[in-house]
């Protein structure tokens, strides 16, 4: 295990498990490796060291007494900062949680460590989650891995940026409208935003009960590889008996996917979405000749629904008047709205109520014909974003303001996985993002391996 | 004949498949009944006689032939109105849509359909399911056990063929208790399933209604619970367009250890009306039986249970009635019947702060419940107040007499069955509710309480 902290999660847990190296041993490879990476990231904005090298002593010593072990068992991981961790400050990035040290973990954080993951510490988040871009008043801004004058993207850029650096093997974003795959794309690693109703958000930053937005947010894994979005669905996923949303659908494995059988849809533009860079195209040309070599067939095709998607978000989100986002910031005692946030959420008047329900039904028709559309595919290859990491601050200017193609697919509720498949003209990491029906995890999973194989994956950045 | 239609909807399946009733006598059987107490009942008001009488026919030559069939293979079934029926007039009670066909079946029906089973006539809805009994173009069915009482609203139509043996299968929609509250009046089986269990295409109250999508599910209303479960398996799971179905796997309630379950009650609820001396006994007397053959059953109820009424009507009136509006301006309906406009001057317009606030709201009780019910696997509750009130009688203004719709904000299912009788014979069903997905496990608990009790008993029609 040369490459300790380049080394997927699924193959760190096996040599633990064979006592190959020690869980101590691997703790310690992760931190110092993020004293080395972070003064350059902004990465990282909450250490946990002396209680992981605890926690690291502990996991070994139950190996040393042959205990029963957890499927995760002394690996270390990161955790985004919007995830509740108990007795480490979590902030959700904003000012009335500068110093919030919740007494309870999150759902996800608490299966995390019940499988025997070792939390190293926590990654920025932009406030509430809700930003492109990940910045905030509480520890500033979180920078690329491969190009510090760039942005990781939002809003799990800091879980991204330190996987792609080798600071931790595993994070788990949370996606609203493309926050797992936009950063998974910016800094090329894997993600996974699974379906709406698989992953409880009880103690998230931005947790079940959004009313009309609920079934946008949904917690996922980050890592390396997909093999280790595979490990870790089955542990963060199904009830808990709190959030109201989450259904007991079984998970299937994505190794039984037959390949073979695929039927898959591909775009490289769609309607109402900035045209994407060449490169971008490119990206996606070529994971589509990859898997056509592999699949049942692949056509051109995207989902017309997707021309309504911009005004029909709009509607939603910003219809109360930002009410919603006011009644967060209220709840957390923040008086003082991060610029990012205001950026995205700035003064709206609401529509009227009969405007507002309207919306909420055509949230309903938008969510049916995305449905009907994949009724003749298994699967969609698409591009993440128009382009690769752009400079910081350029989510913000208006010609961009469509750049992102991942906010659909959080309202229709379908999985959604980001696997690296190529590099930009300017040397920057390029993703694709493999959607599936609803509870198809599987699906996506075993095409983004199957990308990841023929084209790649996840590349070390110059760090 | 009288012994035939009174058998359950398995029984004719098994009866049809051994060849010893024919689909023809089955479905005349049930014509002739039909005949005989509809004019009593204004429960069917659209009868397809010549083509059942065809599929009947059809049905006996593939048995003949020894194809494969459904597990519904000739046995009849009447469905609300509600439900589009291809060929078959579907009103939804709305006066634009008086001489609507259909040129396909909604997904229940098509799903009924392909499972062998066979089309009696439609069954009378109040306008868009949103009212109690009767609409503009249909008069009011009345109780099979007293024709002077109303079965109720709306799919009290449904359960009165039923009880009275002219159908031996319905299918309801529940909003707000439509199918539970009827079940319980007329001394009937029904089962509401989890929200996003049964799709909504097709449907008059279908998918696709934003901020109360959860609230409406379909599902069986029989004479017995064996029916509830056969009936379940054929029409759940997602058909790839109501987007809100999801495809958990359905246990079987045969399955289900009674023994192991722990099982909370009540009689009445704070916040709420205050039931009837004779409803409460039935639903102690329900409790008690489960003793002996579960593992514990506790008195208790839900503390947010009264919250239901004021999230309903923050959420129904916030936009005043125009999701109301569009589904009549849908359907060409520009007349409104007197029951709607009722429910008009209710709206209660507020802003869209208040309106998302309680969307946000709504998901809290959700929580809230399914916190509550880590405790139990089974609740056992009153249906409503009373037995089924005479038609004229109206609730006084602001009562809070609903005791269904509770769980249709919560989103679990329900299954009704009669377990006793008032004083002057009227039926008494108890509901149990389960944790959302585990419709077994409601269904093996009103099985076992349909053995203690009886169940469904004829009326005296």
């Amino acid at each position: 295990m040369d490459d300790l902290v380049y080394a997927s999660l699924t193959s760190i847990t096996a040599a633990i498990r064979a006592r190959e190296v020690s869980s101590a041993e691997v703790v310690d490879a992760h931190l110092a490796r993020i004293a080395e990476v972070n003064p350059s990231l902004n990465a990282v904005v909450q250490l946990c060291a002396e209680r992981a090298r605890a926690e690291a002593e502990a996991a070994d010593a139950a190996i040393a007494r042959g205990d029963e072990l957890g499927s995760l068992h002394g690996a270390p991981i990161t955790l985004k900062d919007s995830h509740d961790t108990e007795g480490v400050v979590t902030t959700g990035g904003t000012l009335g949680r500068r110093e919030y040290t919740p007494d309870a973990d999150s759902i996800v954080a608490a299966r995390l460590r019940a499988a025997g993951a070792i939390l190293l510490g926590k990654t920025n988040t932009p406030e509430l989650t809700l930003s492109g871009e990940t910045d905030n008043l509480v520890y500033g801004r979180t920078n690329n891995p491969w190009n510090p004058e760039r942005t990781p993207g939002g809003s799990s850029g800091g879980a991204a940026a330190i996987i792609a650096a080798g600071g931790s093997p595993l994070d788990m974003g949370s996606d609203t409208g493309g926050s797992i795959r936009l950063p998974s794309h910016f800094s090329g690693i894997a993600g996974l935003k699974p379906t709406a109703g698989r992953v409880p958000r009880t103690g998230h930053i931005v947790p079940w009960g959004m009313g009309a937005l609920d079934a946008w947010t949904t917690i996922g894994p980050m890592a390396r590889y997909v093999e280790d979005l595979a490990l870790t669905l089955p542990i963060i996923s199904g009830p808990d008996g709190i959030d109201p949303a989450i259904a007991p659908v079984p998970l299937r494995d994505p190794a039984d996917v037959d390949l073979s059988s695929l039927r898959l849809a591909y775009y490289t533009d769609a309607d109402g979405f900035q045209p994407p860079t060449d490169d971008v195209s490119a990206v996606v040309q070529a994971a589509v000749s990859s898997l056509a070599e592999v699949v049942a067939s692949v056509e051109e095709d995207a989902p017309p629904a997707l021309s309504r998607f911009n005004d029909l978000s709009r509607s939603v989100m910003m219809g109360d008047g930002r009410a919603w986002v006011m009644r967060m910031l209220e709840r957390w005692g923040t008086e003082q709205m991060s610029p990012f946030l205001e950026q995205g959420f700035g003064e709206a008047e609401p529509t009227s109520s009969a405007e507002y329900s309207e919306a909420l039904e055509l949230q309903d028709q938008f969510r049916s014909e995305m449905l009907r559309f994949i009724q003749n595919y298994d699967a969609i290859v698409a591009p993440v974003a128009s382009m690769p990491a752009p400079a910081h601050g350029a989510t913000y200017v208006p010609e961009n303001r469509r750049m992102f193609y991942t906010g659909p697919y959080n309202i229709a509720g379908w999985p959604g996985a980001v696997v690296r498949c190529g590099t930009s003209a300017d040397g920057m990491p390029l993703g694709v993002q493999v959607l599936a029906h609803p509870w198809r995890e599987d699906v996506a999973l075993a095409l983004a391996a199957a990308l990841e194989a023929a084209l790649g994956g996840y590349a070390r950045p110059p760090l | 004949m009288t012994d035939l239609i009174q058998r359950s909807a398995s029984e004719m399946a098994r009866l049809v498949r051994a060849g010893e009733v024919s689909a023809v006598g089955l479905i005349e059987a049930h014509l002739e009944r039909i005949a005989e107490v509809n004019p009593q009942l204004n429960a069917v008001v659209t009868l397809c006689a010549e083509r059942a009488r065809r599929e009947a026919a059809a049905a006996d030559a593939a048995l003949a032939r020894g194809d494969q069939i459904g597990p519904l293979h000739g046995v009849p079934f009447t469905l609300k109105d509600s439900h589009d029926t291809e060929g078959v007039v579907s009103t939804g009670g709305t006066l634009g849509r008086r001489e609507h066909v259909p040129d396909a079946d909604s997904t229940v029906a098509a799903r009924l359909r392909a499972a062998g089973a066979i089309l009696l006539g439609k069954t009378s809805c109040p306008e868009l399911t949103q009212a109690t009994n009767g609409n503009a173009m249909h008069p009011p069915a009345n109780n099979p056990y007293n024709l002077s009482r109303t079965p109720g609203g709306s799919s009290g139509a449904c359960a009165a063929i039923v009880a009275a043996a002219g159908s031996p299968l319905d299918f309801g929609s529940d909003t707000g208790g439509s199918i539970r509250a009827r079940a319980h009046y007329c001394g009937i089986a029904a089962l509401k399933p989890s929200s996003g269990r049964v799709p909504r295409s097709g449907h008059i109250i279908p998918w696709g209604l934003g901020a109360m999508d959860g609230l409406t599910q379909i599902g069986p209303m029989a004479r017995s619970v064996e029916d509830l479960a056969l009936a379940l398996p054929i029409i759940s799971g997602p058909d790839g367009v109501d987007p809100a179905i999801a495809p958990v796997p359905l246990g079987d309630p045969s399955a289900v250890d009674l023994g192991a379950l722990h099982i909370a009650w009540y009689p009445q609820a704070d916040g709420h009306a205050p039931t009837d001396i004779a409803v409460q006994r039935a639903v102690a007397v329900a409790a008690d039986a489960l003793r002996d053959i579960t593992r514990s059953v506790v008195q208790d109820c839900p503390p947010m249970l009264a919250d239901y009424f004021d999230l309903r009507e923050r959420v129904d009136g916030a936009d005043d009635f125009n999701w109301l509006r569009r589904l009549l301006a849908r359907h060409g309906t520009t007349e409104l019947s007197p029951q709607l406009r009722g429910l008009w001057r209710e709206a209660k317009p507020s802003t869209l702060a208040d309106f998302t606030l309680a969307l946000e709201e709504q998901d809290r009780f959700r929580s809230g419940m399914l916190q509550w019910m880590r405790n139990y696997d089974a609740l056992l509750a009153p249906v409503a107040v009373s037995v089924a009130h005479p038609h004229e009688w109206q609730p006084p203004e602001g009562v809070r007499a609903n005791y269904a719709g509770a769980y249709n904000l919560a989103g679990w299912p329900g299954a009704v069955v009669r377990c006793g009788s008032a004083a002057d014979g009227m039926p008494i069903g108890v509901q149990v509710l389960a944790a959302p997905w585990r419709e077994d496990i409601a269904l093996a608990v009103a099985a076992a309480l349909e053995r203690t009790f009886g169940g469904w008993k004829p009326p005296p029609l």
